[in-house]
């Protein structure tokens, strides 16, 4: 960008604030972490920080852009998007004073300046044993639950996976669609509205008698002129509130084998992990395997002389970014897309290298 | 309070959103620079034809989510070749650990790092990649895009007021404000695609088709230019001029090979199976047994695909090049990094598809630089 217009746009865009400041208690090492109460990290058991909460809006090209309301990008049109920030007050000489409130540092007395950082938002795990997607506004997140036969159920929550209000979205659970190659254009058969339930807890559809596994897409509209989002669910079983915990996913260390055959071969092993997790439907999980995947694929760079190999080993590293991407949204026909460049990848990486049996 | 407030806020509001429990080991001095300067810094330089500069910190990370969704796409950089069909010279495309970095370093909070703050100094100006050339010959005069076009194609006659038959190295294209020439084209008396000699795009190297060829320009030869402009949000609304110049270089050597151009051409009848309307074959023989050096895409609308190959009088096929989602924009020359030999008798074959949503109505062509045995 022009600085100039970097300028202009930081004058015309301060960070103002909304007023609807919210003080909550954070963990100084997992920001995902909101708890209205004080007490210890359920991740680590730190003691947990008070910390404020502002939201704003912005755009999600220019993260420079942060304005109080909703609106359009006044550099690209685009419309904003809400974020969380957290505000804090710091002291310019000690980076470990965060106040949440003005004043004056305790160890050198020098007025403290205000700070606003935007929030990662790290938890996409299932908080009702049910199927876990963030919608392409990368703000709101959603939980498909299958509880019993014939009921289907979509949970809405924040970026903070804080739960919100169902009653504000509309939306359809379609069970069979047929697509049309003459027009190119998908026709649903078979579809039942999604209606809120009476505390606007969930929206609900009664999706009739089935056998398990049941394939169900939801299409969801998050604004009210905005466009309806898909994400494609694939429920095995029936979920189950108690499993919420055990199906939370983390990445675990990296080991990467010493020849290039069993990188390979590790790789292979990757592959057969995400191709398991995208015929169950576990589309927000295939994140862990596919990046280790492309961290293997980086060790056979260094090596790689053939154009083919280079070629497979870019592919691959681009593949597994976009299903970490696409598998967040819950789409499974972009995730197909980027596993069908995945797996070729993997296939010619193969062939190149060799596989120990 | 207000500028220390402000100043404060930009440094705050740089991280984008981050995800998943990792963060980047990529700073953006350290390992993102170096690939931006040489994959994106021919057009993302101040004053360039990018309509954002990539090589500082602070113009670079508020376009962190662009940048991610270009490079996963194979947007960008824009290189239509797909690397499985052979060794091109100045490939553009990214590698496997440098689409990494950049990804990563996009998704893992844009960390700036210890660098400079202001851009380097050596990509001040434009100048004649090869040195200065043995005769220039500028647009006779500026060609101006007033406030309300957007894009448009001058075509303008370059008398070379040659006194005798003169031998070329090289062709290259200066432009006079680079932040609207998008692309250019050198053609020997008329525009056509047979007489094309020259193409240019801002991040190419001077095209030298082969270290000993060398292309034949008549005395008092006519060139064509056609420049091809496109305004960035950054000139829109603004009247801008430009006065583009072509660069000759000499070959003063007794001998060498001399270049020429085949033209493969969609303009007969399609042979060969294929879905009509949205695929198309088309072939051209060769009398002569030449060396390819370098091949140049002419395409006048998007296409999925192009592929070429050449059948040999035995009936073995050679790929010569495939290119994916190839289009108008960037009309690249693509120089083989060794040439290929092509038997007498073997028979060129280039086979199109179009998208769903453009089937294949205007004429595309494949040009080859040969050089005759």
């Amino acid at each position: 960008m022009n600085p100039v217009l970097l300028t202009l746009a930081l004058l015309l865009f301060p960070p103002a604030f909304t007023g609807a400041q919210e003080l909550i208690w954070t963990c100084p090492d997992h920001r995902e972490v909101t708890e209205a109460e004080p007490g210890e990290c359920p991740i680590c058991k730190r003691e947990l920080v008070r910390s404020r909460i502002d939201e704003a809006w912005s755009c999600p090209v220019h993260s420079v852009v942060v304005e109080p309301t909703a609106g359009k990008c006044p550099l690209c049109r685009r419309p904003l998007y809400p974020v969380s920030r957290e505000v804090a007050y710091a002291c310019p000489m000690h980076p470990e004073i965060r106040e949440v409130e003005e004043g004056s540092c305790p160890i050198c007395a020098m007025a403290l300046v205000l700070e606003t950082t935007t929030r990662p938002h790290q938890d996409h795990n299932p908080k009702r044993g049910g199927i876990f997607f963030m919608a392409p506004d990368a703000w709101h997140h959603l939980e498909g639950t299958y509880p019993e036969p014939g009921v289907f159920r979509v949970y809405f929550y924040d970026n903070f996976s804080r739960p919100m209000s169902a009653k504000a979205f509309r939306g359809r659970a379609v069970l069979k669609e047929i697509f049309d190659p003459a027009t190119r254009t998908t026709k649903e058969q078979l579809a039942y509205p999604l209606l809120s339930s009476a505390g606007g807890e969930y929206l609900e559809a009664r999706v009739g008698s089935g056998s398990l596994p049941r394939e169900i897409t939801a299409k969801l509209q998050f604004e009210r002129e905005g466009a309806f989002e898909r994400f494609d669910f694939l429920f095995a079983d029936l979920s189950r509130a108690e499993d919420a915990a055990a199906t939370a996913t983390a990445a675990g260390e990296l080991v990467v084998p010493e020849t290039p055959q069993g990188i390979a071969s590790a790789i292979r092993d990757r592959h057969e992990i995400v191709r398991d997790l995208i015929a169950r439907g576990a589309y927000n999980q295939i994140y862990v395997s596919a990046l280790e995947a492309k961290d293997l694929a980086l060790a056979l760079e260094s090596g790689a002389e053939s154009a083919e190999l280079q070629w497979a080993l870019r592919e691959l590293v681009r593949a597994a970014w976009l299903l970490d991407d696409y598998g967040d949204l819950g789409n499974r026909e972009k995730v197909l897309s980027a596993y069908e460049r995945f797996e070729e990848a993997v296939k010619t990486i193969e062939a190149a290298v060799g596989g120990s049996p | 309070v207000k500028a220390p407030l402000l100043a404060l806020s930009l440094l705050a509001a740089g991280p984008a959103l981050a995800h998943k429990p990792t963060t980047t080991k990529f700073t953006y001095h350290r390992d993102v620079y170096p690939i931006l300067l040489a994959r994106c810094g021919a057009c993302h330089r101040p004053g360039g034809v990018g309509p954002m500069s990539l090589l500082t910190y602070k113009e670079t990370y508020p376009w962190a989510v662009s940048i991610k969704n270009e490079v996963l796409a194979l947007r960008m950089p824009p290189w239509f070749a797909d690397e499985r069909s052979g060794e091109f010279q100045h490939r553009k495309s990214l590698s496997a650990s440098e689409v990494d970095t950049i990804v990563d370093w996009c998704l893992g909070g844009t960390p700036e790092g210890d660098g400079p703050a202001g851009p380097p100094s050596s990509i001040a100006g434009i100048s004649w990649a090869r040195g200065e050339p043995d005769l220039v010959l500028a647009m006779p005069e500026a060609f101006t895009l007033d406030s309300g076009t957007s894009d448009a194609v001058a075509e303008v006659r370059l008398e070379t007021g040659l006194d005798e038959d003169r031998w070329l190295t090289a062709i290259d294209v200066r432009p006079g404000r680079p932040s609207v020439v998008r692309s250019a084209l050198v053609f020997r008396e008329r525009a056509a695609p047979e007489n094309v000699i020259a193409s240019w795009v801002p991040d190419q190297d001077a095209a030298a088709p082969a270290a000993d060829g060398r292309r034949r320009l008549r005395k008092r030869a006519t060139l064509v230019l056609r420049v091809h402009y496109e305004k960035t949000w950054l000139d829109e609304g603004k009247s801008v001029s430009d006065r583009s110049e072509v660069g000759l270089y000499f070959d003063e050597r007794e001998r060498g090979r001399e270049v020429e151009t085949v033209v493969v051409e969609s303009g007969g009848d399609p042979m060969g199976a294929g879905r009509p309307g949205f695929e198309a074959t088309f072939e051209r023989s060769l009398p002569d047994r030449v060396d390819v050096v370098a091949l140049f895409p002419w395409l006048e609308a998007p296409l999925t695909s192009l592929r070429a190959e050449a059948v040999l009088p035995g009936g073995e096929t050679r790929e010569l090049i495939r290119l994916r989602e190839p289009g108008p924009d960037w009309p690249r020359k693509y120089v083989l990094g060794a040439s290929i030999t092509l038997p007498a008798g073997s028979r060129l074959q280039v086979t199109l598809a179009a998208p769903e949503e453009e089937p294949l109505r205007k004429a595309h062509a494949l040009l080859l630089d040969v050089i005759r045995d």
